[in-house]
């Protein structure tokens, strides 16, 4: 199972990558657009978990540029973010994010979410 | 990036669906929509107008099959991969979008189909090509040396502490005995973190 993580920040990439490293192959991209782009070359992930607010391209208009395609629109999407507002959350659920999580998180509340998102699919 | 959009699409459709073609025919206030049967129109309008935006092609077509005409324009047309190619299936099937993906067609999708979707993907896969064309954005990957400690502040630091420790030493005796004398339990202070990995270790 492959996973991608799209978040500008190193040191939260390399720590869901090395939570989520044990059990799946995870791949870090930077920004949104680096995702696209990756993902366009012909990388399909399983899962995405991707962070709202990065430079380029920002979460939100990944998941819609995501949703609307043919080939990816499949794949679930975790949204992992410092916004804990409503409103923020409502937005990403109606663009057709899976999941939602609030930074800082529990790892195992993490892995959980993703077993369970694989599972279904 | 380059923005391309607000111009109508001109779109090229190679198939033989009806309700499709009346969809692409209904936003045609965003599409400049021209259609043909099979892929031997296809290669001869292409001849013919030479420009379009974007390929949409039924995955079924009389004669052809849909990836097969993909790798006929491939190898017609040099810089043919600059032009989005969208293949359209009756029904979603994961060994086709395997094959799809690998022979480098832009996009697959499953009926029914909201042409919102399509026009936005369109315009997104044409700015993303344009862009990397001209290397505006490059995929980057930062390389990250490890970390090393240069020898003489190694010995400096491991030199001083240890001196100092020493000097202390019988100071911190006597704390240690006024700590055991005032109060019972443990003279250090510990207790249990959790570390990388879920690793639990004993924190001094």
């Amino acid at each position: 199972m492959k996973i991608l993580v799209v978040d500008d920040k190193q040191s939260l990439s390399e720590l869901v990558s090395q939570f989520l490293g044990q059990s799946y192959a995870v791949t870090t991209m930077e920004d949104g657009m680096a995702a696209l782009t990756w993902m366009q070359d012909g990388n399909i992930p399983d899962l995405i978990i991707t962070d709202l607010e990065m430079p380029n391209m920002d979460g939100f208009e990944l998941i819609k540029k995501i949703k609307e395609s043919g080939y990816f629109s499949e794949i679930p999407i975790i949204v992992l973010s410092c916004r804990d507002s409503s409103a923020d959350r409502i937005q990403c659920l109606k663009l057709g994010a899976d999941d939602y999580l609030v930074k800082p998180f529990n790892p195992e509340e993490l892995l959980i979410r993703v077993e369970k998102l694989l599972i279904r699919t | 990036m380059e923005i391309v959009s607000d111009k109508k699409i001109r779109l090229l459709y190679v198939g033989e669906n009806e309700t499709l073609v009346h969809q692409f025919q209904q936003s045609s206030e965003k599409i400049d929509f021209h259609r043909v049967d099979n892929s031997l129109l296809a290669l001869k309008w292409l001849e013919e107008h030479l420009i379009v935006d974007a390929i949409v092609c039924e995955k079924q077509i009389p004669g052809q099959s849909g990836i097969e005409f993909h790798k006929t324009l491939q190898s017609k047309y040099s810089h043919s991969d600059s032009v989005p190619f969208i293949l359209v299936a009756a029904e979603r099937n994961a060994n086709e979008l395997a094959e799809a993906v690998e022979h480098g067609i832009d996009d697959y999708y499953v009926q029914p189909i909201a042409i919102d979707n399509i026009v936005d993907r369109i315009q997104f896969l044409k700015e993303l090509k344009i862009n990397l064309h001209k290397a505006k954005i490059t995929p980057a990957h930062t390389v990250y040396g490890e970390y090393k400690i240069g020898f003489w502040k190694r010995s400096f630091d491991i030199l001083v502490a240890g001196s100092v420790l020493l000097v202390a030493a019988p100071f911190l005796l006597l704390v240690i005995a006024a700590i055991r004398l005032e109060s019972k339990g443990k003279v250090y202070y510990f207790s249990k973190r959790v570390g990388t990995g879920y690793k639990i270790f004993v924190y001094y």
